[in-house]
């Protein structure tokens, strides 16, 4: 099932007596969500992708806009008549009923040509039971169940009546760090295995890269990009993107562009052909340094920071926003080098050009500049 | 149930509205007929439901026919000794069930808690005959002291106590505090709201206290409230005299009505925690 | 950590002192009170042990008549008191305007002093030659025949009993009832929502069982609290219950102990004994139905 959401806005009024002044939790959506696909809401908390997940679902109705399921409006239906299984962030089971009943709980509501025998429902629930690995829990309270295993139960709950879309809120972060990694894999075997267009909330950047086909990113209410997880990473529109995906995060310099070069720090340090001369940010990926005696960056090292496989690079540099800036290089590529200086190359497409006054992208062609 | 209600809210004003009402309609009825004079009340065969000539000559026969005062302050040395008695048993109880080490700690706290099961009309039967017997029915002691333990106030602030961390203690005995102190000067201070609590929920208790001073005082000089009120009804003004009836009971709930009012947060918490009427 | 057993002993010793004085030894003393036969208060002698205060209790029949006002008490009030609570929660729960103001409202009884109210409600339900009422004046607005609820029929007198009971047993089981509901986690509700539960069951299957140890609280209380009036008959009635036919079996005993008829406290330990043998079987009951039917978390 296709979801559109056509100019979705949700306004909340303000709490307080003072302050009555209304909150935009969701500014304006306009996005498409392909049928079939797992698509992670991501961003820090406060955003608004509750809100939407909400506004999907119709436990919220939104302030304007609409949803679409495919070519269906329903946008004023309630979220019984809209097909949808949801996972809720503390799972909601509930807490007096065994597994087999809160799985069994969403089909005993269907009433008139919808009701289910008694032998079909037993066969519905051991299906969704199976599915999420539970058939041998079926006859416990949710009390006795660990954290994960609660989890696989509300998926299998949400599952049974075989919803059109599947809306997981927050789904691993009741979970340890253990479970957090078999569990975001068993939702995606879940939802490659049915098929069933998925939506799930996290502030995650993780959890959301490891799994979607598709990520939305989201900011105070504004939508920020919508592409599959390797393009917000390797192509982010915008400041906020750029530094909200990536461990360790993006590095932010101030630069200059002169001559159609890039200067951090009165170094030019890549052509930026086509651009006027200008103040703009500069991000880097740690990973977009190479390290090179004759670099055209020239930094004030820090101190490295071995972790086998890679070295991380602890430097400064007067242009750079925070304290310290970090390179990530191959250990292969580390030779010894002495207190004091340290020099960089960078890697073009690891270099993003923001507007410094509102993060918005700067679209240019850098190259690396001729050797001289 | 819960769309019941959505769906028919005016029904469930109306509800709540007609509820409040049967609530606060006997506290207006008792003030409006404190009010009214004694002749025109006993003039009305329908009564009205408001007066145009409020009086408050039944206040002043209220304290002059009838030795309201007297029960008044009776009630106040009472229920003052009685709490301050149970809280500081209390406080010394539940100090040693949380911090102390002694042995048969266990059992003794599980045979304590036992106790809260046993009804206060089954010992009063007893204390009514030892009382008698050691002559002090009549006395502020004979009425006070049946009255000052409470097991489940023990039980309450134990609980509280135990929270307390242990490093606290350790921290204490460290700079050389002692047991006595430490108890006084940190754990009771920290424990204040359940203190008040607990003073709260037992002041309201002693005021309404009946059986108890009904069974031990037969001199009306040391009646408390509740069996006053009786003994006004029973043979103060005459049965007739129901303004002046009204205007004593309006006297003795007046008190525990604003200390409900101003603590009330606390008394309806404490209430949720464990009070039950009676 | 060593022993702190003197110390220890100290702090308990008042706490103890009171307890024992005035609740363990009289609990041991009022089983003993009630098998002496013939034991006078005034030559504290007896002649002879044996069940024959028991035999004496059953066959009074005041103590047969508060036996029987004390049932009929206990049976109209519990589950009145409980279901109306139980509504006016749920009523309270879907309004968010004013909700404290009817908290407080709902609460007033609770702090009233059960005599002095007692003698309000005395007032509105008496019907005398001078003057109707205020309850008798509704009846009569309705045109039904008024009726003196305080020295009239015994269905009346029962039945403003029971009124002025649950009166004054609401704001607690109101105030249990409301706490109850509030800590119902809403993410419940959400979730019956989603899977297009209707709303009654909503309230029988999730929000019942989720606040049924407090129900179950409120159940259990209630009847050992029933069983136990007395004041509010006091109230509404006098002293003198036997007289009026309202007497409660806690009445009885009291009776028997010290008013009018008193200065038999065998008899009085025989009645309290058998009044707590009927409140335990019935507690116990009510356990073992709520270990079927509770949910605790």
């Amino acid at each position: 099932m296709e979801i559109v959401l056509e100019n979705l806005t949700k306004k909340f009024p303000g709490r307080g007596r003072k302050n009555k002044k209304e909150v935009v939790a969701v500014d304006d959506f306009n996005f498409t969500i392909p049928d079939g696909k797992l698509v992670g809401l991501l961003g820090p908390s406060g955003c608004g992708k509750s809100t939407t997940l909400n506004m999907i679902s119709g436990l919220l109705k939104p302030t304007s806009g609409k949803v679409l399921f495919g070519d269906k409006d329903v946008t004023n239906l309630p979220p019984e008549e809209r097909g949808v299984g949801m996972v809720f962030q503390n799972y909601a089971l509930y807490p007096h009923l065994t597994v087999e009943e809160n799985i069994r709980f969403p089909l005993e509501n269907f009433t008139g040509k919808d009701r289910l025998s008694k032998e079909e429902m037993r066969k519905r629930v051991e299906e969704a039971a199976k599915l999420v690995h539970i058939d041998e829990l079926l006859e416990r309270k949710p009390s006795e169940l660990s954290g994960g295993q609660q989890q696989r139960v509300a998926i299998a709950r949400a599952l049974v009546k075989l919803p059109k879309v599947l809306l997981l809120d927050e789904p691993l972060s009741n979970l340890d760090a253990r479970l957090r990694l078999q569990t975001r894999e068993e939702i995606r075997r879940i939802q490659q295995e049915t098929g069933i267009t998925t939506i799930f909330v996290t502030h995650d950047q993780d959890e959301a890269m490891s799994i979607s086909d598709l990520i939305v990113v989201m900011k105070d209410g504004e939508l920020q990009q919508i592409d599959s997880p390797q393009k917000v990473y390797d192509d982010p529109a915008n400041q906020f993107v750029a530094q909200f995906l990536g461990t360790p995060p993006i590095n932010i310099f101030e630069g200059t562009i002169r001559d159609q070069k890039l200067y951090i720090n009165e170094d030019a340090v890549l052509e930026a052909s086509g651009l006027p001369d200008q103040d703009v940010v500069v991000a880097i990926r740690p990973e977009g340094f190479i390290l090179d005696e004759n670099g055209r960056m020239e930094n004030e090292l820090v101190r490295p920071e071995v972790s086998g496989r890679d070295i991380s690079i602890l430097f400064k540099n007067p242009a750079f926003k925070n304290d310290i800036a970090r390179a990530i290089i191959s250990s292969d590529d580390w030779t010894h080098i002495p207190h004091g200086k340290v020099r960089f190359d960078l890697k073009p497409h690891k270099v993003y050009l923001f507007q410094p006054e509102d993060g918005k992208r700067i679209r240019v062609d850098l190259k690396r500049m001729e050797k001289e | 149930m819960k769309t019941f209600f959505k769906k028919h809210k005016p029904l469930t004003w109306f509800f709540l509205i007609l509820w409040a009402i049967i609530v606060l309609f006997p506290f207006y009825w008792m003030v409006l007929t404190s009010l009214k004079e004694y002749g025109a009340y006993n003039a009305e065969y329908t009564p009205t439901f408001f007066t145009l000539s409020p009086t408050i000559e039944n206040y002043i026969e209220a304290f002059t026919a009838v030795d309201l005062g007297r029960y008044l302050i009776n009630t106040v040395i009472f229920t003052v000794i009685t709490t301050a008695l149970m809280i500081f048993v209390t406080i010394l109880a539940a100090f040693a069930f949380a911090r102390l080490q002694f042995s048969g700690k266990n059992i003794l706290f599980t045979l304590f808690l036992a106790l809260m099961m046993i009804p206060g009309e089954l010992v009063v039967i007893t204390n009514f005959q030892t009382i008698t017997e050691l002559n002090l029915r009549n006395t502020f002691t004979g009425l006070i002291l049946p009255s000052v333990t409470s097991v489940f106030y023990i039980y309450l602030l134990r609980e509280n106590f135990a929270q307390i961390p242990d490093s606290l203690y350790y921290a204490a005995k460290v700079d050389g505090t002692s047991d006595w102190r430490y108890l006084w000067k940190v754990m009771v201070p920290i424990c204040m709201p359940t203190v008040v609590t607990i003073t709260i929920l037992k002041v309201i208790e002693c005021w309404n206290l009946y059986i108890w001073p009904s069974l031990i005082t037969d001199d009306p000089k040391y009646f408390l409230v509740s069996n006053g009120i009786q003994e006004i009804r029973e043979s103060g003004f005459g049965r007739a005299n129901i303004p002046a009836m009204m205007a004593a009971v309006v006297v003795i709930s007046i008190p525990l009505i604003v200390l409900f009012l101003v603590y009330r947060k606390q008394i309806m918490s404490g209430v949720v925690r464990g009070g039950t009427k009676g | 950590m060593e022993k702190q057993n003197l110390k220890a002993f100290l702090y308990l010793l008042p706490a103890f002192l009171f307890l024992a004085v005035f609740m363990i030894y009289p609990l041991i003393d009022v089983f003993v009170y009630s098998v002496e036969e013939g034991y006078s208060s005034a030559s504290q002698s007896f002649f002879g042990v044996g069940l024959y205060n028991y035999d004496y209790v059953l066959h009074d029949p005041y103590f047969s008549r508060a036996l029987l006002n004390t049932f009929i008490l206990v049976i109209v009030t519990v589950p009145l008191s409980t279901g109306l609570a139980l509504l006016i929660a749920f009523a309270l729960t879907r309004i968010e305007k004013v909700r404290s103001l009817f908290q407080t409202i709902y609460f007033l009884p609770y702090v009233t002093n059960t005599l002095a109210v007692g003698m309000v409600f005395m007032v509105l339900f008496k019907q005398t030659p001078y003057s109707e009422g205020f309850v008798n004046m509704l009846i009569h607005m309705f045109g039904g025949q008024g009726v003196d609820f305080i020295e009239g029929p015994y269905w009346a007198k029962m039945f403003v009993l029971c009124f002025y009971t649950i009166w004054i047993v609401m704001p607690f089981k109101i105030l249990i009832l409301t706490s109850a509901l509030a800590s119902v986690n809403p993410i419940y509700y959400s979730a019956a929502k989603v899977d297009g539960t209707r709303p009654w069951r909503i309230f029988y299957k999730i929000t019942l069982p989720l606040i049924s140890p407090s129900v179950f609280y409120l159940i259990i209380t209630g009847f050992i609290g029933a069983f136990k009036a007395y004041s509010d008959a006091v109230a509404l009635f006098g002293t003198n219950l036997n007289s009026a036919g309202m007497n409660t079996m806690v009445g009885y005993v009291f009776d028997m102990l010290y008013r009018d008829g008193g200065g038999y406290p065998s008899y009085a330990s025989a009645a309290a004994i058998i009044l707590f043998a009927i409140v335990l079987t019935i507690t116990v009951i009510n356990l073992m139905v709520s270990k079927k039917h509770v949910h605790y978390s």
